[in-house]
């Protein structure tokens, strides 16, 4: 089970000239999670992987491993492992000799480490290619073997930099139930990095949502899908209507820019304001009522199980939904249904 | 529309069972049309190596009355290259300082090559001062170095300046050491070179990953990084060791007696005793190392996992 904290960033800044990587970042990693850091390229997450990894020393503040400080600690001597985007495995050692790699150089007495190579094969079921050379290997088995070789050596942490970016969509669905299941297994906390939101709901026990070299959101998969903070996490994880207005002194009405206004839960943010619903949490309704706005129909998207409908509310901007029963005609006039509980008060960007 | 689409019944099919007049030869299909592109480098081979080596074999069973060569089915030039106690020696020597000069240009450009490819920012420009050499004549490059190793040159001139010998030192120049020094100066470039391109290709993650799997530097280097160094390596041994191998310019210019190599050996067959049936004969025990040398080389560079466990 989670537990206590196994890694501590605090205050971790990196600058390159003129570009702030990272911009003080804070980050609990409790032993036994799988924690993935999420963001577009350029948001920190890489150099935040690789400080915690030890190839990026930060300007400002501290790495915690187990307690212990680490910042300066060179990264051959710390209790980690990471697989690299690319897998970097090497082409002159066979699959087995890679995995051994790690526990030779630990000093691991020699009879230990052919049992412990073979479990780890196992483990990423990779045990009949043990002889073969690195480059007769498909993608995804290079990716299974660069798993074994982090995990034969039993480290607290295993880093992963966008393990799956090279393979191809289907196999990536497949290894990402493979690599919850070996997290489970192995017991090893995992920092998991991936600009891909799917890939980082469906793996995750929490996520670290990443913009600017700043930390946007940090929680679970289903908080940051229902209850984003900002708009940036609202925008990059999953889709999302945003509508810009303001919100009313006591902060319980959203009001549009056409002065209309619709019920929603006290946030925030008062003044100027950005409302984030998802596309299948709004209904159309034929139906005035105090949380619906009217609005007209631009236009339908057939997508087989579900109708994508396009409607511009009064005076406002075009919001997208998703009806599930028939569609109503181009240029009707109806009513967008808000639900109140779906509505997120954002602050605006 | 859709109609266009569909394949149109009474279209032309290929048919496997029909039999193709005119096909041509596997073989030649197997050359494919853009093998005449080939054409030119195998008529390079043919006529200047090929032909060439043909006729030193040719020769070496020869016979000759001083002044004439003379058409024969004659051992006796092979046999002499294997009994000749002149042959051993510069064999032996010529083995050994070609040994000597390649083992000393890597351990000169190894570490060159390495600050070159991991630390020097403009990494061209290092690379171009250490090429720039080669741009001047061989010759020109043998004389400097007599001019530097002689009695009165620079080396000299400047130890009996600040006092501390009181005569020259004869052994600088006309040597086996002065060669040794003179050969690896000249080959050096051709083995920077090879083991620049090498250690530059190496992909930095797996220097990295060695780091991450508890590599301590000094292990990363001898079990990552010179593992990964071996094509450099081996394509530098090829290009320094042969050269040196067959070298008889520098050897004559600033050997010395005892610096003469299996090079001058064959030089002087064709050129002074007129001896074309031995000279041939030793130009084939040449070559034979050569080849032999580039046979274990490309064995070697096949090897997995060059082993320092």
């Amino acid at each position: 089970m989670q537990g206590r904290t196994l890694l501590s960033l605090r205050g971790i800044t990196k600058r390159y000239d003129e570009i702030v990587a990272t911009d003080g970042v804070d980050l609990e990693v409790r032993r036994g999670e799988f924690i993935t850091l999420l963001g577009p390229s350029g948001s920190g997450k890489t150099t935040l992987l690789n400080t915690i990894a030890g190839f990026v020393k930060p300007d400002e503040g501290r790495v915690l491993l187990a307690g212990t400080d680490i910042t300066d600690v060179p990264p051959h001597k710390r209790d980690l492992n990471t697989v690299f985007q690319g897998y970097a495995l090497f082409p002159h050692l066979n699959v087995a000799k890679n995995v051994a790699f790690g526990l030779r150089m630990k000093g691991v007495p020699k009879g230990e480490i052919g049992p412990r190579v073979s479990e780890a094969l196992r483990m990423v079921e990779m045990s009949a290619m043990a002889d073969r050379g690195i480059e007769k290997l498909s993608g995804g088995q290079q990716q299974r073997v660069a798993l074994a070789r982090a995990l034969v050596n039993r480290p607290q942490l295993v880093l992963l930099d966008e393990p799956l970016s090279a393979l191809d969509a289907k196999l990536r669905k497949s290894m990402q139930v493979e690599l919850k299941r070996i997290q489970e297994e192995s017991g090893a906390t995992f920092v998991y990095v991936t600009h891909d939101q799917e890939e980082a709901l469906v793996m995750s026990d929490r996520v670290c949502v990443l913009n600017d070299g700043h930390i946007e959101q940090l929680g679970q998969p289903d908080e940051l899908y229902h209850r984003p903070r900002t708009r940036f996490v609202a925008g990059f994880i999953g889709r999302n209507n945003f509508i810009p207005g303001t919100v009313d002194s006591n902060g319980r009405r959203f009001v549009f820019e056409s002065g209309r206004s619709i019920p929603v839960d006290p946030g925030d943010s008062d003044g100027a304001a950005v409302l984030a619903v998802r596309p299948e949490r709004l209904k159309v309704t034929m139906g005035a009522s105090e949380d619906a706005v009217p609005a007209r129909v631009i236009r339908n998207r057939f997508l087989g199980d579900r109708i994508e409908m396009d409607l511009q509310i009064e005076d406002g901007p075009v919001v997208s939904l998703y009806e599930n029963g028939t569609a109503v005609g181009s240029s009707d006039e109806v009513y967008v249904l808000f639900p109140q509980e779906h509505c997120h008060v954002l602050p605006p960007e | 529309m859709t109609a266009t689409l569909e394949p149109s019944a009474d279209a032309p099919q290929a048919d496997p069972e029909t039999p193709v007049v005119g096909r041509r030869p596997d073989w030649v299909r197997r050359l494919g049309p853009l093998s005449i592109f080939a054409g030119p480098g195998i008529g390079w081979l043919v006529l200047f190596i090929l032909i060439p080596y043909g006729g030193i074999l040719v020769y070496s069973f020869y016979t000759t009355d001083m002044v004439e060569l003379i058409p024969a089915f004659d051992l006796s030039s092979l046999e002499r290259v294997f009994t000749d106690d002149v042959v051993r020696t510069v064999f032996l020597r010529t083995l050994g300082i070609a040994l000597a000069v390649t083992t000393l240009t890597f351990l000169i450009a190894l570490p060159l090559a390495y600050y070159a490819a991991f630390y020097v920012k403009r990494k061209y420009i290092f690379v171009f001062l250490i090429v720039v050499p080669m741009w001047v004549s061989y010759i020109v490059r043998l004389y400097s170095w007599r001019l530097m190793l002689g009695e009165d040159g620079l080396v000299n001139s400047g130890l009996t300046g600040i006092g501390l010998i009181d005569e020259p030192l004869s052994f600088l120049l006309f040597s086996p050491t002065a060669l040794v020094l003179t050969m690896t100066y000249v080959y050096l470039p051709f083995m920077f070179v090879s083991l620049f391109a090498a250690l530059e290709g190496i992909d930095r993650s797996h220097l990295r990953a060695a780091s991450d799997l508890y590599a301590t530097p000094w292990r990363r280097f001898s079990r990552v990084t010179l593992p990964l160094t071996k094509p450099g390596i081996a394509a530098g041994v090829m290009l320094v060791f042969p050269l040196a191998f067959g070298d008889y310019i520098a050897p004559g210019l600033v050997g010395g007696p005892d610096g003469q190599l299996f090079g001058n050996l064959i030089q002087n067959q064709f050129g002074t005793t007129f001896n074309y049936p031995f000279g041939a004969a030793l130009a084939l025990v040449l070559l034979v190392v050569v080849l032999a040398a580039v046979g274990f080389l490309e064995r070697w560079r096949r090897v997995e996992d060059v082993r320092i466990y």
